[in-house]
């Protein structure tokens, strides 16, 4: 099996809407975790965190989780991080529709 | 049911002012989340996995059918369409934006409702028996006392910062206990002593990591004394309970550190300065609020319990629904109809706006517009005519509310879990969908009979977990969702908590390993009649570890 | 040098504060108003009954104020502490003191006091606020016309079942 290589990705949640983020390359926030920026070291996204922190009025509470990288998907190894990747996994979201 | 007056209705909205300059504060960067975190946790506001979260106050359970078509109509708006029953009788809405959230509060403070204390380290929503006022056992309708209650918690100056949070519960049924009385930080059982109505007072219990029954402090209070009471035993709780670690914070873990007798004894001598002030109840306004809570216009009708008993007897599925979500009512006449929020997949407790709707029309057409919210996550109609139960049946049906399995092992509590909740180690939602699958069969949930099964996504217990019956825990294995399986408890007057008999279980091979809990119940159980956790307490838990992790064969199923 | 007061809040106006605060192992100046640590209260009872001045006593939340009841009468205003906004014991030291010892002179907030908790406090029986470094005082007033409805009695006897 090939090795997976390790990255590092910046999340929070959107202050305004409360939606998962996730750290562009240039800075801006994406919602899909494909549009985020693999950091190659830990020490690296740690440093970016710091950076980040200070505005508050647009992200809430970022921090640093580590994924999986083959090629260019990036794949969050946790399932708390998989479940914010790809939302709720619950087959109906609206009960009324659980007769159709 | 209790309504507003000008001082009530201005409150709400002064509060819903307040949040919305704090919200711009936050917006405008004036505020850190540090700083306001606290601010919108105490407007039940939490940021979750995916959104944020607003958790809207049901006190005690009662809701208007106008209330809930608002509770429709924000959700259609503001949200994705859909809202979550909780345990605590209260709803949560999953996706608000924060914009938005004081728009929600103007648009409930327009039907008596807020969102206030619904989180926090203070006295949160005061709960009590879904079918109080209607239930034949009773000795008076509790809710005068929950309002009561209700209004000297709200905005209590002193009781804001408690070392973590606070819910009273009312019981007014001795040993019928339907408000899990016994887990929570104080319990009040309505009683009678030498011919006086007063209360028991029973504090300590909870839930969350450490299971704790609570204890009696007080056997007998007089009711003018309920406030002053519990002030007092809120005062040496806010003093003298444990700030320094979360986990040891509530007042459970101080009324064991102190022991009961010792606990007892303060609360006794602070009482005694406080119980003849202003905080005495008096007669006419206790009285006022009893008039509040008066019965609605019934009919004048002869008792219909020959006519429920005849409904029932049938085979199809009105009867068993009559079974199974009907019960008599104080009335001549009417019946007290359990609405299941658990048909099988969905999402335990949840509702769509649609059918919010509807059950607001349903409700004016055959509950005189009363609905309420029982803690294992279902609606009740506390006033139908008896003779109406077939028509409400069909209607009920169209909406998917009727499915008839209340007290049944697919009637569960289930928690947000992974799916939703920030705290969450595992997923719950899709364990309850797979087990209301598995398990469909309405012929063998029957044959099984009494069960509650609850399932928490974590420690924290908010599925109560450790009083099902059969109680499921969500724990994180090395990032992998697992599952931990514990018998025997029980939320009712006869109170116990679960136990843990092994090693947990993965995700696929949970529901395999309740099924073979039920076929180890079925083979040993004296008989039919004989519930789960009779059975369970009679043959204790050897046998069922056995099945779960010693590969013991029993008699097969289908031979019982 | 002149004299730079702090301003405070006090019956719910922003005047300058007439009392400094001396820290433990500072000397006690001659006159003026001070307010010592309970610990010195206890330890130089004497030096500090002898001054001129008027003289605070600055409480910890973990005190029970029933252990200076007897005292009571020789302090011109109280301090209490809120190491953080949302440690609540001050509330209740605050409250024991006005409604159950009968303390009738200032009793003030100091340490993490904000804006949104200010109402509280007043209603608990403080008087007077330090507001935390940093936050600004006049957006502090602002807090106590938040929310005019009270549905019990603390201090004050205003609660709504009175008044319906
Ligand atoms: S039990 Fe845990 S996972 Fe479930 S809602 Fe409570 S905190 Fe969240």
């Amino acid at each position: 099996m090939p090795n997976v290589p390790t990255c590092y990705v910046i999340t929070g949640s959107l202050t305004e809407e409360g939606l998962v983020a996730y750290l562009r390359a240039d800075g801006t926030w994406a919602s899909s975790i494909a549009d985020a920026h693999p950091f190659e070291s830990e020490a690296e996204a740690e440093a970016r965190l710091a950076e980040v922190k200070g505005a508050e009025s647009i992200i809430t509470e970022p921090y640093v989780f580590a994924a999986e990288r083959s090629g260019d998907t990036i794949r969050p190894t946790s399932a708390r991080e998989i479940l914010r990747a790809e939302g709720p996994s619950t087959r109906l979201r609206r009960p009324d529709h659980a007769a159709s | 049911m209790y309504t507003y007056d000008e001082y009530d209705q201005k409150l709400v909205r002064e509060r819903a002012a307040q949040f919305r300059g704090q919200v711009e504060r936050r917006l405008s960067g004036e505020l850190t989340e540090n700083e306001f975190k606290p601010l919108r946790l105490q407007n039940g506001l939490y940021l979750q996995l995916h959104a944020y979260m607003l958790r809207i106050a049901i006190p005690y359970g009662v809701l208007s059918s106008t209330q809930m078509r608002k509770l429709a109509e924000v959700s259609r708006t503001y949200d994705r369409g859909y809202g979550h029953f909780t345990t605590r009788q209260n709803l949560q809405l999953n996706w608000p934006k924060l914009e938005d959230v004081p728009k929600i509060l103007d648009e409930l403070a327009e039907v008596e409702m807020h969102a206030i204390q619904t989180s926090g380290n203070c006295i949160r929503n005061i709960t009590t028996d879904p079918l109080a006022g209607v239930a034949r056992d009773e000795l008076e309708d509790p809710r005068p006392f929950c309002e009561i209650t209700r209004q000297w918690s709200t905005f209590h100056p002193e009781f804001a910062f408690l070392p973590r949070k606070f819910k009273i519960a009312f019981n007014a049924s001795g040993d019928n206990d339907r408000a899990a009385m016994k887990y929570h930080d104080i319990g009040v059982k309505i009683v009678d002593r030498d011919g006086e109505r007063g209360f028991e007072i029973w504090v300590g219990g909870g839930m969350g990591r450490t299971p704790v029954i609570s204890k009696l402090i007080r056997e007998f209070l007089p009711r003018e004394h309920l406030i002053s009471y519990l002030e007092a035993v809120l005062r040496v709780y806010n003093q003298l309970g444990r700030r320094d670690n979360i986990y040891k914070a509530r007042i459970k873990i101080l009324v064991n550190e102190t022991g009961p007798d010792e606990f007892r004894r303060l609360v006794e001598a602070e009482w005694e300065d406080t119980k003849e002030s202003s905080l005495r109840l008096d007669e006419a306004e206790i009285e006022r609020m009893r008039g509040f809570f008066s019965a609605p216009d019934y009919e004048s009708l002869p008792s219909s319990d020959e006519l429920l008993g005849q409904i029932r007897s049938g085979d199809g599925a009105l009867a068993r629904w009559a079974r199974n979500n009907v019960v008599v009512h104080k009335q001549p006449g009417y019946s007290a109809v359990t609405l299941s929020l658990k048909e099988p997949g969905t999402p335990p407790g949840d509702l769509s706006d649609s059918q919010m709707d509807t059950v607001a029309d349903l409700a004016d057409t055959y509950s005189f517009g009363e609905i309420s919210v029982t803690h294992i996550q279902n609606l009740v109609f506390p006033h139908v005519k008896t003779s109406e139960l077939e028509s409400l049946h069909a209607d009920l049906v169209a909406l998917g509310l009727a499915t008839p399995n209340i007290g049944r092992i697919n009637d569960m509590i289930c928690c947000p879990g992974l799916d939703f909740c920030n705290l969450a180690n595992a997923r719950s939602i899709p364990i309850a969908q797979e087990i209301t699958e598995r398990f469909e069969d309405i012929d063998y949930q029957d044959d099984l009979g009494e069960l509650a099964l609850k399932i928490s996504g974590c420690i924290n217990a908010c599925g109560h977990h450790h009083v099902g019956h059969i109680g499921i825990l969500g724990i994180d294995k090395r990032g992998v969702e697992h599952y931990q399986l514990m018998l025997g408890g029980s939320a009712g007057d006869d109170a116990s908590i679960g136990k843990i008999l092994g090693r947990s279980f993965p995700a696929e091979e949970i529901v395999e390993a309740v099924e073979r809990v039920l076929k180890t119940y079925v083979d040993l159980r004296e008989s039919p009649e004989e519930a789960f956790l009779q059975t369970f307490r009679r043959v204790g838990e050897d046998p069922f570890r056995d099945t779960l992790y010693g590969d013991v064969l029993y008699a097969d199923h289908s031979k019982s | 040098m002149a004299t730079c007061f702090m301003q405070i809040i006090r019956n719910r106006k922003i005047v300058d504060d007439d009392f400094v605060t001396v820290p433990n192992d500072a000397a006690l100046p001659e006159s003026g108003n001070i307010f010592v640590s309970l610990e010195r209260w206890r330890s130089e009872r004497d030096r500090l009954s002898a001054r001129s001045g008027k003289l605070g006593v600055i409480l910890q939340n973990t005190v029970d104020p029933r252990e200076i009841a007897d005292d009571l009468a020789t302090f011109d205003a109280i301090a209490v502490h809120f190491p953080i906004y949302r440690d609540g014991r001050a509330f209740s030291v605050a409250r024991i003191l006005r409604q159950r010892l009968g303390y009738e002179r200032e009793i003030r907030a100091v340490g993490n006091v904000l804006r949104d908790q200010i109402l509280f406090m007043e209603r608990c029986g403080f008087d007077a606020y330090q507001v935390a470094d940093g936050k600004s005082i006049e957006s502090a007033l602002g807090g106590f016309e938040d929310l005019t409805v009270t549905y019990q009695d603390a201090i004050d006897a205003r609660s709504v079942p009175r008044q319906r």
